[in-house]
């Protein structure tokens, strides 16, 4: 794969946009009156990938430049380009519940006054957007949803309040998709939600955070009383679909 | 091939090492201009450097990272001259309004292979708060590795002219390379690498295993913030059709705190010493750091 070559010190190769792989490219320093051979490796691929993983020729172009005393050299620069263990992070857009009810989910924030922005749709629910990817290598993916409300009755996230450890979750992105699996439930006091610090913490284990309204309902005292918390694990890697 | 008899290669100039923290372009408006920064990776050379046939430095030793350049979008022409040996290379590198480039100068995985130049974009998108954006990349005389965090393959499978790039929380973390597939004798490290919050942390790992050679480049640069606070109120119901119903699989919800302790407690997924091998590199890299403030 590679050839005579003036070594790591001596001039950089002499190669013209050219493909992928390892090129080998005799050049003639003119100016100086020596042949150089210079063996110009664009990739360190394995054998079994190596296609793959050549890094890909820029489109950048390089010309020789002619300075007397110097050698006469060409070396084109490459684009690098991510390795194929690459994965791109990104927001979920859709839960799929233990049922197999699939719930929209949309990028939410936080309020100036500290309210998560919850969709209105309670067809739809929220990711909070300070929290984790699909993808990201630590911390909580937290999405909200409605129990239910006045006009539309029943939200999907209502079936949170019968779920049990063990139920999977699945979430989906624009290119990605993960399993989880359930690993508990519990009952929040609302009133305390502030002091659940792991619930957005960005460190810490990949988790899903699933968040719904509990009761009891008590209309003078603000509505439901308790959230439900449901924390998942992943089960399976981060996969294409 | 080529990856053990390593020496420990001195790091201690590593927390002397230039991170540069030049301003971002300015908020609310589209830059004009896009930034690059050529950075010379190739051990024991003295390195020029021309933009635009404009001389911008003599004689830059390795490590040394230089710009950014602000240039207008479009092609400039990099001249890169070495004295000795002497030789010159001429590159267009294409410039992005608002975009921000390394140049990296570096040599390639063959050993008798000749220098090379990869162009490598900053991923400067925000990131989470408490968060960092961490870049490996792969610029050195050596054949496909990983990079193990605190014991664990973390990076997998980086070959020369390669990158791997995540976000990660703000913190210390014990970093290796080693070559691919293999969980010991690293080619360099673990040494101790900085990662802070709203950073953009990139690790360039250059020269070769032969004498001790390997070595790294750390180049910092600011992040803007992305998505907003942890909420203090969720409010996801107004109509009481749940009043009554039992919530099944709360029955103890005692286990609530404390498998979030557990979750947030396990501030790494990443086991700290989960070998002896491990704890016995941690030891020896107790004193390295790399990327220190």
């Amino acid at each position: 794969m590679t050839a005579a070559s003036a070594g790591p010190d001596g001039p950089p190769g002499s190669t013209p946009q050219r493909s992928r792989g390892v090129a080998l490219v005799a050049a003639a320093a003119a100016a100086a009156g020596v042949v150089i051979a210079v063996a110009v490796t664009t990739s360190s691929a394995p054998a079994d990938s190596a296609d793959d993983r050549a890094p890909t020729p820029s489109t950048e172009t390089v010309e020789a430049v002619s300075r007397p005393p110097a050698r006469t050299v060409r070396v084109p620069a490459r684009e690098a380009v991510p390795a194929g263990s690459q994965i791109n992070p990104e927001r979920p857009d859709l839960i799929v519940l233990p049922s197999g009810t699939r719930v929209r989910v949309r990028l939410a924030s936080t309020l100036r006054n500290g309210t998560f922005a919850v969709p209105a749709n309670i067809d739809a629910a929220g990711w909070w957007d300070g929290g984790a990817r699909i993808g990201d290598p630590f911390g909580a993916i937290l999405i909200a949803g409605h129990v239910d409300s006045a006009v539309q009755g029943l939200g999907p996230f209502a079936e949170l309040l019968g779920v049990g450890t063990g139920d999977p979750v699945v979430l989906e992105s624009r290119q990605l998709r993960q399993a989880f699996v359930i690993r508990s439930v519990a009952l929040l006091p609302k009133a305390e939600l502030a002091e659940q610090s792991g619930l957005f913490a960005v460190d810490g284990a990949p988790r899903l955070i699933l968040v719904t309204c509990a009761g009891p309902f008590d209309a003078d005292a603000g509505g439901y009383q308790n959230l439900a918390v449901v924390t998942a694990t992943p089960s399976g890697g981060v996969e294409d679909h | 091939m080529m990856k053990s008899q390593l020496r420990w290669v001195s790091l201690a100039a590593l927390l002397a090492a230039g991170l540069s923290l030049p301003g971002t372009p300015a908020l609310g408006k589209a830059p004009a201009t896009g930034s690059v920064y050529v950075i010379q990776a190739l051990p024991d050379a003295a390195i020029s450097v021309a933009v635009d046939g404009k001389q911008q430095t003599a004689d830059a030793a390795v490590k040394t990272i230089l710009g950014p350049y602000d240039l207008s979008p479009g092609k400039h022409t990099l001249t890169l001259t070495s004295n000795e040996p002497s030789w010159t290379m001429k590159s267009v590198v294409t410039v992005e309004a608002g975009k921000s480039k390394d140049v990296v100068l570096h040599r390639p995985a063959s050993a008798s292979g000749d220098p090379v130049i990869t162009v490598y974009p900053n991923p400067m998108a925000p990131v989470n708060a408490d968060e960092g954006r961490v870049m490996v990349a792969h610029t050195a005389v050596v054949p496909p590795a990983d990079i193990t965090v605190n014991g664990e393959v973390f990076f997998a499978n980086i070959a020369n002219g390669e990158f791997l790039t995540k976000d990660v929380p703000g913190g210390t973390y014990e970093v290796a390379i080693v070559p691919t597939g293999t969980s010991d004798d690293p080619v360099l490290g673990p040494l101790d690498l900085e990662v802070e919050s709203s950073t953009l942390t990139q690790v360039f790992a250059i020269g070769q295993p032969q004498g001790g050679g390997m070595d790294v480049i750390v180049h910092k640069l600011p992040l803007q913030k992305a998505g907003s606070g942890a909420p203090t109120v969720i409010n996801t119901g107004s109509a009481g059709l749940v009043d009554d119903w039992e919530v099944s699989g709360a029955k103890d919800t005692g286990v609530q705190p404390a498998t979030l302790l557990w979750l947030a407690g396990a501030a790494l997924i990443l086991s700290v010493g989960a070998s002896p091998m491990v704890k016995q590199l941690s030891r020896r890299a107790r004193d390295r750091r790399i990327g220190g403030a």
